[in-house]
C-alpha cells in the first residue's frame, strides 16, 4: 500500500511537471471555502485521477487547478487544490498529508492553507479571517494509542516565517485602501479529530489553553512541509462563535458572511500571491 | 423492541441497577446497541460509569465532558443515522433534584493517571474522570438521543429512588 502511494505521488509529481509550469505558491480551499475560481490557461485534475482517491466530505470537490492569477503571461502562477483528506473521514496520516505531500515534492516554495473553523477567541466575529500564529495539535495517530492528555500537556506551536508575516502585512495594506475588507485576526488553531463538534467544557478548555480558532485539519499539512523546501502558512475562515447563552446567526447570515469572507480571501491570496 | 423506552446501560457491574443491559466496557457493540435502539424510537438512555479521581466520594450526574480518549467513535465512513458532524454540546440531560453534578473526562480505557495528569484533568476543567461514558455519548448524541449519566464512584451502588428518579426525566 505505502509503495503504492509512494508511486502514485511520484507520477502525479512527473505528470504535473510535465503539463505545467512551477506554481510560485500552492494553496489548499478547505471545506466551503472559495477563492481564486478564474485562474487563466488553466489545467484541472480530479484527487482521483492524481491520488486515487477522493474526499467523501460534502463541499470538498477534489480538485487540483494550475493556472495563471490573471490574463497575463507574466502574472503568477498558482496550484489550487479544492478540498482535502481528513482523519475523521477514517484515512490515515500519509493520505491526509497527499497534497502537502505533492506540492513539497514538486517543488513549490509557498503552501498557503486554508479552513473554515469555530471561533473560540470572543472578540471574533462571523466572517473573520484568522492568520495562524500557532497551533496545538491534537491530531497525532499516536494519541489513540496513548490517549489525548499528552497533546494536552504540550504548548501551543508558534508559526512565524516570512510567508505568514507577509499575509499579515497584505492584510494591513489592504484594509488601508479597502474599506469592504475587514481587518485580519491573528491566533492560535486548534486542530481536534472531529467530526462530532466540541462540547462547552472542550471550548472552554480550548480557551484556557490560549486556542483562538478550532477546527479538524490543517496541522497535518503544515507539519509535512515544515522539514522541506516549502513554506507554510494558514487562514482560517470563521464561520461561528462559541457562545454560551448567546444565540447562533441563521443559516442565511453565516452563509453571506461566508460568501463575504470568501470574497475578502480571494483579494487576500491574490495580494499576497503576486508578490511572491 | 418497543418505542420511547429509556433504555439502562450499566458498566459498574453493580447490582442495585435494575433492568439494566450490562456490558463490561464501551465497544462496537454497544455502538450497535444504541443505534438499534434510536433506530426503533427509544432514544433517551440512562447511562451508569464507574466515575474516579478528584474527591467524588458520592454518585454524580454528568452534565458535560471532555473527550481525553484520543479517539472518537465515529471517524470513518458516516453512518446515516446521524449527520457528519454531530453538534454534541446538548447530548446530557440533567436532574431537577438535588444530585450534584460534574464534568467528565473521558480517558482511555485502562489508562492510569498519574498525579501530573490528574492535575491537567482538573485544570482543564475535569471534575473526575471514567472509561465507557465519553464514546457512548457521542454515539448517542449522532444519533438523537440524550443521555442522563450517572458516575459511581468505586464500591457505591444507586438508591433505588435516584435511578426512579432518572428514569424519568427527560428534561435538560
Amino acid at each position: 500500500m505505502q509503495q503504492t502511494r509512494e508511486t502514485t505521488l511520484r507520477e502525479a509529481v512527473k505528470r504535473l511537471g510535465s503539463e505545467n509550469p512551477l506554481p510560485v505558491a500552492a494553496v489548499v480551499l478547505g471545506s466551503g471555502v472559495r477563492a481564486l475560481d478564474h485562474l487563466s490557461e488553466s489545467r484541472s485534475y480530479a484527487y482521483d485521477e492524481l491520488f486515487g482517491i477522493k474526499p467523501t466530505v460534502a463541499g470538498h470537490s477534489g480538485s487540483l487547478t494550475v493556472g495563471h492569477l490573471s490574463e497575463t503571461a507574466e502574472s503568477a502562477v498558482v496550484a489550487v487544490f479544492r478540498g482535502r483528506f481528513h482523519l475523521y473521514e477514517g484515512h490515515d496520516w500519509e493520505t491526509v498529508t497527499l497534497p502537502a505531500r505533492l506540492v513539497a515534492d514538486w517543488g513549490i516554495p509557498h503552501l498557503i492553507l486554508t479552513n473554515a473553523a469555530g471561533g473560540l477567541n470572543k472578540s471574533f466575529r462571523i466572517g473573520d479571517l484568522m492568520v495562524l500564529t500557532g497551533y496545538r495539535d491534537h491530531l497525532q495517530p499516536d494519541l489513540a494509542r496513548t490517549g489525548l492528555l499528552p497533546a494536552l500537556k504540550a504548548p501551543n506551536t508558534p508559526i512565524d516565517n516570512s510567508l505568514s508575516r507577509k499575509i499579515i502585512e497584505s492584510g494591513k495594506a489592504i484594509a488601508q485602501t479597502n474599506s469592504e475588507f475587514r481587518p485580519l485576526k491573528q491566533g492560535v488553531y486548534a486542530a481536534l479529530l472531529g467530526p462530532s463538534y466540541e462540547t462547552l467544557a472542550e471550548i472552554e478548555m480550548l480557551r484556557k489553553l490560549e486556542s483562538d480558532a478550532v477546527g479538524m485539519s490543517t496541522v497535518p499539512e503544515l507539519l509535512t512541509v515544515s522539514d522541506t523546501k516549502t513554506e507554510g502558512a494558514a487562514i482560517s475562515v470563521i464561520t461561528n462563535v462559541w457562545e454560551e447563552n448567546t444565540a447562533m446567526g441563521g443559516h442565511e447570515e453565516v452563509l453571506a458572511e461566508s460568501k463575504a469572507a470568501s470574497l475578502r480571501l480571494d483579494v487576500l491570496l491574490k495580494e499576497v500571491i503576486s508578490t511572491l | 423492541m418497543s418505542k420511547n423506552q429509556t433504555v439502562t446501560i450499566d458498566f459498574t457491574g453493580s447490582k442495585g441497577i435494575p433492568d439494566a443491559h450490562r456490558f463490561p466496557a464501551w465497544d462496537k457493540g454497544v455502538l450497535e446497541f444504541i443505534r438499534e435502539n434510536a433506530r426503533a424510537g427509544n432514544k433517551h438512555f440512562l447511562v451508569f460509569d464507574r466515575g474516579f479521581g478528584l474527591g467524588k466520594a458520592a454518585p454524580h450526574i454528568v452534565r458535560d465532558h471532555l473527550n481525553f480518549t484520543g479517539s472518537n467513535p465515529l471517524v470513518g465512513a458516516n453512518d446515516d443515522i446521524g449527520p457528519r458532524f454531530p453538534v454534541i454540546n446538548n447530548v446530557y440531560s440533567t436532574s431537577p433534584g438535588a444530585m450534584p453534578s460534574a464534568v467528565a473526562a473521558g480517558l482511555l480505557p485502562g489508562y492510569k493517571p498519574d498525579r501530573e495528569d490528574l492535575e491537567v484533568i482538573a485544570r482543564l476543567g475535569g471534575e473526575f474522570y471514567c472509561y465507557n461514558l465519553v464514546p457512548l455519548a457521542i454515539a448517542a448524541a449522532h444519533a438523537g438521543c440524550t443521555v442522563a449519566a450517572v458516575a459511581l464512584p468505586e464500591g457505591v451502588d444507586p438508591a433505588e429512588d435516584l435511578i426512579d428518579l432518572l428514569s424519568s426525566t427527560q428534561t435538560r
